[in-house]
Protein backbone atom coordinates (compact mmCIF):
# COMPACT_ATOMS: atom_id res chain seq x y z
CA UNK A 1 0.00 0.00 0.00
CA UNK A 2 1.49 3.41 -1.06
CA UNK A 3 1.91 6.07 1.20
CA UNK A 4 0.26 9.24 0.73
CA UNK A 5 -1.81 11.18 -1.81
CA UNK A 6 -3.73 14.34 -2.14
CA UNK A 7 -7.43 15.42 -2.83
CA UNK A 8 -7.38 19.29 -3.30
CA UNK A 9 -11.21 20.43 -3.61
CA UNK A 10 -10.09 23.68 -5.03
CA UNK A 11 -10.25 21.67 -8.41
CA UNK A 12 -13.83 20.75 -7.93
CA UNK A 13 -15.36 24.15 -7.20
CA UNK A 14 -18.46 25.04 -8.73
CA UNK A 15 -18.35 27.46 -11.51
CA UNK A 16 -20.74 29.40 -12.85
CA UNK A 17 -20.56 29.17 -16.68
CA UNK A 18 -22.58 32.27 -17.19
CA UNK A 19 -20.50 34.57 -14.76
CA UNK A 20 -17.66 32.74 -14.47
CA UNK A 21 -17.78 32.84 -11.04
CA UNK A 22 -16.04 29.97 -8.64
CA UNK A 23 -19.02 29.02 -6.01
CA UNK A 24 -17.22 29.87 -2.02
CA UNK A 25 -19.32 26.66 -0.74
CA UNK A 26 -19.52 23.06 -1.68
CA UNK A 27 -23.41 22.09 -0.77
CA UNK A 28 -25.15 19.48 -1.85
CA UNK A 29 -25.54 15.52 -2.50
CA UNK A 30 -25.36 15.76 -5.90
CA UNK A 31 -21.90 17.74 -5.59
CA UNK A 32 -20.92 15.50 -3.02
CA UNK A 33 -21.31 12.30 -5.61
CA UNK A 34 -19.58 14.03 -8.89
CA UNK A 35 -16.60 14.71 -6.52
CA UNK A 36 -16.31 10.89 -5.15
CA UNK A 37 -16.59 10.00 -8.99
CA UNK A 38 -14.27 12.31 -10.19
CA UNK A 39 -11.63 11.95 -7.87
CA UNK A 40 -11.89 8.14 -6.84
CA UNK A 41 -11.41 8.39 -3.76
CA UNK A 42 -13.02 5.52 -2.89
CA UNK A 43 -10.36 3.50 -4.61
CA UNK A 44 -7.30 5.53 -3.32
CA UNK A 45 -8.32 4.89 -0.03
CA UNK A 46 -7.89 1.26 -0.42
CA UNK A 47 -4.53 1.95 -2.02
CA UNK A 48 -3.05 4.63 0.03
CA UNK A 49 -2.61 4.65 3.96
CA UNK A 50 -3.33 8.32 3.94
CA UNK A 51 -5.19 10.93 2.06
CA UNK A 52 -5.11 14.15 2.52
CA UNK A 53 -8.21 16.67 1.73
CA UNK A 54 -7.47 20.16 0.97
CA UNK A 55 -9.70 22.76 1.68
CA UNK A 56 -8.94 26.04 -0.52
CA UNK A 57 -8.62 29.17 0.16
CA UNK A 58 -11.91 31.32 0.13
CA UNK A 59 -14.23 28.68 1.14
CA UNK A 60 -16.96 29.69 4.01
CA UNK A 61 -18.90 26.22 3.93
CA UNK A 62 -19.08 22.65 3.20
CA UNK A 63 -22.71 21.53 4.17
CA UNK A 64 -23.12 18.23 5.70
CA UNK A 65 -25.22 16.86 2.86
CA UNK A 66 -21.93 17.63 0.34
CA UNK A 67 -19.72 15.96 2.68
CA UNK A 68 -21.94 12.52 3.32
CA UNK A 69 -21.92 11.91 -0.20
CA UNK A 70 -18.42 12.55 -0.73
CA UNK A 71 -17.27 10.13 2.21
CA UNK A 72 -20.77 7.72 2.32
CA UNK A 73 -18.56 4.50 1.25
CA UNK A 74 -15.24 5.17 2.77
CA UNK A 75 -17.32 5.93 6.32
CA UNK A 76 -19.01 2.37 5.78
CA UNK A 77 -16.11 0.72 4.84
CA UNK A 78 -13.79 1.94 7.54
CA UNK A 79 -15.82 3.48 10.56
CA UNK A 80 -15.53 6.72 12.15
CA UNK A 81 -12.07 6.09 13.91
CA UNK A 82 -9.99 4.65 11.10
CA UNK A 83 -11.73 7.02 8.72
CA UNK A 84 -10.23 9.79 10.92
CA UNK A 85 -7.44 8.24 11.00
CA UNK A 86 -6.80 7.61 7.33
CA UNK A 87 -8.25 11.33 6.05
CA UNK A 88 -6.25 14.52 7.18
CA UNK A 89 -7.61 17.75 6.23
CA UNK A 90 -6.15 20.88 5.61
CA UNK A 91 -7.89 24.17 5.00
CA UNK A 92 -5.37 26.88 3.09
CA UNK A 93 -7.87 29.57 4.72
CA UNK A 94 -9.55 29.80 7.50
CA UNK A 95 -12.61 27.40 6.66
CA UNK A 96 -13.06 24.59 9.97
CA UNK A 97 -14.74 22.14 8.67
CA UNK A 98 -15.05 19.39 11.45
CA UNK A 99 -18.74 20.54 12.84
CA UNK A 100 -20.19 19.32 9.34
CA UNK A 101 -17.95 16.61 8.73
CA UNK A 102 -18.65 15.49 12.36
CA UNK A 103 -22.53 16.08 11.50
CA UNK A 104 -22.37 14.06 8.15
CA UNK A 105 -20.23 11.16 9.56
CA UNK A 106 -22.72 10.75 11.93
CA UNK A 107 -25.71 10.58 9.69
CA UNK A 108 -23.77 8.21 7.35
CA UNK A 109 -23.45 5.44 10.80
CA UNK A 110 -26.82 6.71 12.08
CA UNK A 111 -27.98 5.33 9.04
CA UNK A 112 -26.08 2.52 8.68
CA UNK A 113 -27.78 0.85 12.12
CA UNK A 114 -31.21 1.69 11.54
CA UNK A 115 -31.24 -0.74 8.31
CA UNK A 116 -29.02 -3.23 10.56
CA UNK B 1 -95.62 -65.30 -32.55
CA UNK B 2 -94.14 -65.52 -29.15
CA UNK B 3 -92.94 -61.31 -28.86
CA UNK B 4 -89.90 -61.66 -27.55
CA UNK B 5 -88.44 -63.61 -30.81
CA UNK B 6 -90.35 -61.12 -32.73
CA UNK B 7 -88.25 -58.17 -30.84
CA UNK B 8 -85.14 -60.09 -31.43
CA UNK B 9 -85.69 -61.01 -35.09
CA UNK B 10 -86.60 -57.55 -35.37
CA UNK B 11 -83.58 -56.32 -33.50
CA UNK B 12 -80.94 -58.59 -35.72
CA UNK B 13 -83.03 -57.49 -39.41
CA UNK B 14 -82.92 -53.61 -38.23
CA UNK B 15 -78.68 -53.85 -37.74
CA UNK B 16 -78.32 -55.33 -40.77
CA UNK B 17 -79.74 -52.76 -42.64
CA UNK B 18 -78.18 -49.84 -40.85
CA UNK B 19 -76.34 -47.83 -43.05
CA UNK B 20 -72.86 -47.31 -42.19
CA UNK B 21 -72.85 -43.54 -42.04
CA UNK B 22 -75.15 -44.26 -38.61
CA UNK B 23 -72.17 -46.12 -37.26
CA UNK B 24 -70.05 -43.63 -38.06
CA UNK B 25 -72.09 -41.11 -36.88
CA UNK B 26 -72.07 -42.97 -33.43
CA UNK B 27 -67.84 -42.92 -33.61
CA UNK B 28 -68.34 -39.10 -34.21
CA UNK B 29 -70.21 -39.18 -31.14
CA UNK B 30 -67.97 -40.70 -28.85
CA UNK B 31 -64.58 -38.16 -29.47
CA UNK B 32 -67.37 -35.30 -29.16
CA UNK B 33 -68.08 -36.73 -25.30
CA UNK B 34 -64.65 -37.15 -24.83
CA UNK B 35 -63.56 -33.71 -26.37
CA UNK B 36 -66.09 -32.20 -24.37
CA UNK B 37 -65.07 -34.24 -20.93
CA UNK B 38 -61.71 -33.08 -21.75
CA UNK B 39 -62.47 -29.52 -21.84
CA UNK B 40 -64.91 -29.88 -18.32
CA UNK B 41 -61.75 -31.12 -16.52
CA UNK B 42 -59.44 -28.71 -17.85
CA UNK B 43 -62.35 -25.87 -16.98
CA UNK B 44 -62.36 -27.13 -13.46
CA UNK B 45 -59.12 -27.35 -13.02
CA UNK B 46 -58.00 -23.49 -14.02
CA UNK B 47 -60.89 -22.64 -11.99
CA UNK B 48 -59.19 -24.09 -8.96
CA UNK B 49 -55.96 -22.52 -9.81
CA UNK B 50 -57.68 -19.26 -9.98
CA UNK B 51 -59.47 -19.66 -6.61
CA UNK B 52 -56.23 -20.61 -4.94
CA UNK B 53 -54.57 -17.74 -6.90
CA UNK B 54 -57.22 -15.36 -5.49
CA UNK B 55 -57.30 -16.68 -1.76
CA UNK B 56 -53.21 -16.57 -1.39
CA UNK B 57 -53.51 -12.96 -3.23
CA UNK B 58 -56.12 -11.45 -0.71
CA UNK B 59 -54.34 -12.82 2.26
CA UNK B 60 -51.16 -11.05 1.48
CA UNK B 61 -53.24 -8.06 0.78
CA UNK B 62 -54.63 -8.35 3.99
CA UNK B 63 -51.28 -8.56 5.49
CA UNK B 64 -49.82 -5.68 3.72
CA UNK B 65 -52.42 -3.72 4.78
CA UNK B 66 -52.14 -4.50 8.37
CA UNK B 67 -48.49 -3.83 8.26
CA UNK B 68 -49.46 -0.42 6.72
CA UNK B 69 -51.68 0.41 9.57
CA UNK B 70 -49.27 -0.96 12.15
CA UNK B 71 -46.74 1.80 10.37
CA UNK B 72 -48.94 4.70 9.92
CA UNK B 73 -50.19 4.36 13.75
CA UNK B 74 -46.57 3.08 15.21
CA UNK B 75 -46.07 7.05 13.28
CA UNK B 76 -48.24 8.51 14.74
CA UNK B 77 -48.29 7.62 18.33
CA UNK B 78 -44.41 7.30 18.73
CA UNK B 79 -43.47 10.08 16.87
CA UNK B 80 -46.07 13.03 15.54
CA UNK B 81 -47.87 13.42 18.35
CA UNK B 82 -44.90 14.12 20.90
CA UNK B 83 -42.59 15.67 18.32
CA UNK B 84 -44.55 17.81 16.07
CA UNK B 85 -43.61 21.19 18.59
CA UNK B 86 -39.86 20.42 17.39
CA UNK B 87 -40.78 20.62 13.94
CA UNK B 88 -42.17 23.90 14.34
CA UNK B 89 -39.50 25.53 16.86
CA UNK B 90 -37.07 24.36 14.12
CA UNK B 91 -38.74 26.40 11.35
CA UNK B 92 -39.36 29.45 13.69
CA UNK B 93 -35.41 28.91 14.86
CA UNK B 94 -34.24 29.29 11.43
CA UNK B 95 -36.60 32.43 10.28
CA UNK B 96 -35.10 34.10 13.38
CA UNK B 97 -31.28 33.44 12.59
CA UNK B 98 -31.67 34.98 9.27
CA UNK B 99 -33.50 38.21 10.55
CA UNK B 100 -29.83 39.73 11.31
CA UNK B 101 -29.56 39.61 7.29
CA UNK B 102 -31.78 42.45 7.34
CA UNK B 103 -29.58 44.82 8.40
CA UNK B 104 -27.42 47.34 5.90
CA UNK B 105 -24.45 45.73 6.92
CA UNK B 106 -23.48 42.65 5.59
CA UNK B 107 -20.32 41.28 5.69
CA UNK B 108 -18.45 37.62 5.95
CA UNK B 109 -18.34 37.49 9.27
CA UNK B 110 -22.15 37.81 9.41
CA UNK B 111 -22.77 35.23 6.56
CA UNK B 112 -20.95 33.01 8.31
CA UNK B 113 -22.69 33.48 11.94
CA UNK B 114 -25.83 32.60 10.37
CA UNK B 115 -24.44 30.01 8.18
CA UNK B 116 -23.48 28.27 11.03
CA UNK B 117 -26.45 28.57 12.95
CA UNK B 118 -28.62 27.37 10.55
CA UNK B 119 -26.17 24.25 9.94
CA UNK B 120 -26.06 23.64 13.85
CA UNK B 121 -29.89 24.20 14.38
CA UNK B 122 -30.36 21.53 11.44
CA UNK B 123 -28.12 19.21 12.73
CA UNK B 124 -30.45 19.44 16.59
CA UNK B 125 -33.38 19.20 13.93
CA UNK B 126 -31.70 15.94 12.38
CA UNK B 127 -30.96 14.57 15.80
CA UNK B 128 -34.39 15.37 18.19
CA UNK B 129 -37.00 14.93 14.99
CA UNK B 130 -35.75 13.51 11.55
CA UNK B 131 -33.87 10.89 13.60
CA UNK B 132 -36.44 9.18 14.80
CA UNK B 133 -38.42 8.54 11.48
CA UNK B 134 -35.32 5.62 10.71
CA UNK B 135 -37.47 3.88 13.55
CA UNK B 136 -40.41 3.61 11.48
CA UNK B 137 -39.74 4.09 7.60
CA UNK B 138 -35.53 4.26 6.07
CA UNK B 139 -37.15 6.08 2.90
CA UNK B 140 -39.62 8.00 5.12
CA UNK B 141 -36.31 9.46 6.84
CA UNK B 142 -33.98 10.30 3.61
CA UNK B 143 -37.23 12.18 2.41
CA UNK B 144 -37.30 14.28 4.88
CA UNK B 145 -33.36 14.59 5.82
CA UNK B 146 -33.03 16.19 1.81
CA UNK B 147 -35.89 18.20 2.15
CA UNK B 148 -33.90 19.88 4.84
CA UNK B 149 -30.72 20.03 3.77
CA UNK B 150 -32.67 21.36 0.21
CA UNK B 151 -32.99 23.99 2.90
CA UNK B 152 -29.98 24.74 4.67
CA UNK B 153 -27.98 24.13 1.20
CA UNK B 154 -30.07 26.84 -0.44
CA UNK B 155 -29.50 29.50 2.29
CA UNK B 156 -25.85 28.42 2.34
CA UNK B 157 -25.68 29.47 -1.50
CA UNK B 158 -28.00 32.14 -0.69
CA UNK B 159 -25.54 34.23 1.57
CA UNK B 160 -22.44 33.58 -0.21
CA UNK B 161 -23.33 34.62 -3.33
CA UNK B 162 -22.25 38.28 -4.38
CA UNK B 163 -24.68 38.47 -6.63
CA UNK B 164 -27.43 38.59 -4.23
CA UNK B 165 -28.55 41.48 -2.19
CA UNK B 166 -29.93 39.84 0.90
CA UNK B 167 -30.48 42.82 2.71
CA UNK B 168 -32.93 44.11 0.35
CA UNK B 169 -35.83 42.97 1.83
CA UNK B 170 -37.86 41.40 -1.28
CA UNK B 171 -34.87 39.29 -2.24
CA UNK B 172 -34.15 38.62 1.53
CA UNK B 173 -38.41 37.26 0.99
CA UNK B 174 -37.37 35.50 -2.33
CA UNK B 175 -33.84 33.79 -1.07
CA UNK B 176 -34.12 32.79 2.28
CA UNK B 177 -38.01 33.27 3.60
CA UNK B 178 -39.99 32.00 0.87
CA UNK B 179 -37.41 28.83 0.67
CA UNK B 180 -38.44 28.44 4.56
CA UNK B 181 -41.93 28.46 3.91
CA UNK B 182 -41.62 25.76 1.14
CA UNK B 183 -39.53 23.32 3.11
CA UNK B 184 -41.70 23.59 5.74
CA UNK B 185 -45.07 22.96 3.35
CA UNK B 186 -42.92 20.03 1.87
CA UNK B 187 -41.89 17.96 4.33
CA UNK B 188 -45.62 18.53 6.04
CA UNK B 189 -47.04 16.69 2.46
CA UNK B 190 -44.23 14.15 3.01
CA UNK B 191 -45.39 13.40 6.51
CA UNK B 192 -49.37 13.62 5.63
CA UNK B 193 -48.82 11.40 2.58
CA UNK B 194 -47.18 8.73 3.82
CA UNK B 195 -49.19 5.72 3.79
CA UNK B 196 -47.07 2.72 5.67
CA UNK B 197 -45.74 1.64 2.44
Amino acid sequence: MKEKTVINLEQYRAKDNKTGIISKVFTGRDRGKRVREESRIDSLAQNYKKVEIIIPKNIYSINPSFFEELFVYVVLEFGKENFLEKFEFTSEGEYDCNKPLNEAIDRILRSKTALD
Amino acid sequence: MDPYIFIHDSVAEISKIMPKEVTNVVIEQNIWDYFCSGANVLIAIANIGLILYIFFRERKSGNDDKEKNRKLGLLKTLIIDYNMDRFYKFYKNVIESTQPLLSEKIDNTLKTDVNEAILALSTEFRQEFVDLFLAIDHNLYNKIIDETDSLTDCITKSLFDEGINLSYKPKFHDEIEAKINETRTNTLKILFSYKGE
